[in-house]
């Protein structure tokens, strides 16, 4: 391929806290290369829309401050079919858009790959709060959800206390427990319940009436949005412990707020770095990080791996709330 | 106020200057105002340089740009015509192409919200006719010829882009038919 002139920028699936800091990074990293930049609205639903313009230093001004996506996050059903890519590439070319950069996770990185077995050169930039994006050890967003989820079970766990209840709190994460385990840790939970490995409901009702003789007054029991039906394990509880039980389900609030420090530094680095690939002529890859440090990856080889949840980390939970 | 937003005001008061150095009788009056053309030209691409290069495109600047562009060529254009030098029915065909323009993109703008983007034979026009009104002003050769093949550029132009439109139209027909789950 010639020489990337003119890049696209999109955010597709789940919104994340950083996103922003990471498009803004792109942005004017690329510019600074010497690259026109364009931004596509609605991710790849956006994308078959023809909702693509282009952006200025200044429109990505007073951003990376800001939660969520300013292009806007879409899931298409049409993207995910051959002809829904082959009509994607369509409109890159009416636009003149040589390269995109995809800020997403394992279902946004499908969608760039397809597009790169088409000719347009991709570089994907992990985005998801969820953190389960096999070929990297930390995804944008993951810190400021597990900070506004903690805060959140902070809150849940004074009343929890006053009242002397038990309190079940569904946290998001998808399948992947990595939300739900860091959360437990910080919040002292009495037990997580994840996708991923077994638990066992009479051992954790038997802790929490040990833990009540040992003259505990509450009890947070984290469980991951995977495993679900926290209204139903209430009323198990209350039921065999007699002890009151409340759910929290935390929904989208997780999804929000100003993205934290860690989040607007890794977004920055990540984006600037995607930029620098596609300036030097490389393509068809994913920015990662691994063992602290941001690299890259083959688009393929990055889909292909997988990464599982630390069981020490369970057994931590389990420990600490003796 | 920018530096590319003074230049394209520059190119904005060299718009009526034209034709009153044309049609002013001094000597050279039509090899001045050839180089009046030629320096608004250049400083087109010398303000979309800066702009680009030292990120100073701005809002008005996006519309501003293009306006001054196609004032000075129309401007030059009903010059020309009312000297003989063109066809008036060129000079017709220009306007009622540029109006076109502003009033569909515009109109999809407002509606859709999505901008055309320029295609290939929207840029060999604006090429042509550069080489066209120099011609037309310097030595004068083939100028019929140029005329048409400019007016064919034009027209395949507008054409491209109306199919460009009617491509994404679809899609977002067919798209709004099978909406993709939203979370």
């Amino acid at each position: 391929m010639s020489e990337i002139k003119t890049i696209g920028i999109l955010t597709s699936g789940g919104d994340a806290p950083g996103m922003n800091a990471a498009i803004r990074a792109v942005a004017r990293a690329a510019m600074g290369n010497g690259m026109k930049v364009m931004g596509i609205k609605r991710g790849y639903h956006g994308l078959l829309r023809g909702e693509i313009e282009e952006l200025t230093s200044r429109d990505v001004s007073d951003i990376i401050q800001r939660g969520g996506t300013f292009l806007q996050t879409a899931r298409s059903k049409n993207f995910a079919t051959e002809e829904g890519v082959k009509k994607g590439v369509e409109v890159l070319k009416i636009f003149g858009i040589d390269a995109i950069v995809v800020i997403g996770g394992d279902g946004s990185f499908k969608g760039a790959r397809d597009l790169a077995n088409n000719g347009i050169a991709t570089v994907g930039i992990p985005g998801t709060i969820d953190n389960d994006v096999g070929c990297t050890d930390y995804t944008i967003g993951y810190d400021t959800a597990l900070n506004t989820a903690m805060e959140a079970i902070d809150k849940i766990r004074d009343t929890a206390s006053s009242h002397e209840r038990c309190s079940v709190v569904e946290v998001m994460g998808r399948n992947a427990g990595y939300i739900p385990v860091s959360l437990a840790i910080a919040n002292g939970a009495e037990a997580v319940m994840v996708p991923e490995y077994p638990y066992d409901l009479d051992e954790i009702k038997r802790n929490i009436i040990e833990g009540r003789n040992r003259g505990k007054r509450h009890y947070i029991i984290v469980v991951s949005e995977g495993v679900g039906g926290s209204g139903a394990l209430c009323k198990n509880i209350e039921e065999t412990t007699g002890i009151e039980t409340r759910a929290t389900v935390l929904g989208h609030m997780q999804r929000g707020g100003n993205p934290s420090v860690l989040d607007r530094v890794t977004a920055t680095k990540m984006g600037a770095y995607a930029a620098d690939l596609l300036a030097k002529g490389i393509y068809n890859r994913v920015v990662v990080q691994k063992d602290g440090k941001i690299t890259d990856l083959d688009i393929n080889e990055a889909l292909q791996t997988k990464k599982t949840l630390n069981k020490e980390e369970l057994d931590l939970v389990e420990r600490m709330s003796k | 106020m920018s530096i590319p937003n003074i230049i394209t005001t520059i190119r904005f008061l060299m718009v009526p200057i034209y034709p009153i150095v044309y049609c002013s009788g001094i000597e050279n009056a039509k090899i001045i105002a050839l180089f009046v053309f030629i320096f608004a030209m250049v400083l087109d691409v010398v303000d979309g340089f800066i702009a680009r290069k030292f990120n100073m495109i701005t809002t008005i600047g996006k519309m501003l740009d293009p306006a001054a562009d196609k004032c000075m060529v129309i401007t030059v254009v009903a010059t020309l015509v009312s000297d003989g030098i063109l066809n008036k029915m060129f000079l017709y065909f220009v306007l009622a192409k540029e109006l076109v323009m502003i009033f569909s993109g515009t109109f999809i703008y407002k509606k859709e919200k999505i901008v055309i983007p320029a295609n290939f034979f929207g840029k060999l026009a604006t090429f042509l006719t550069f080489w066209l009104l120099v011609d037309a002003m310097s030595v004068g050769m083939f100028i019929d010829i140029f005329m048409i093949i400019v007016v064919v550029s034009m027209a395949c132009a507008f054409v491209t882009y109306c199919i460009n439109f009617v491509y994404l139209k679809v899609n977002q027909v067919s798209d709004n038919n099978s909406q993709g789950a939203k979370l």
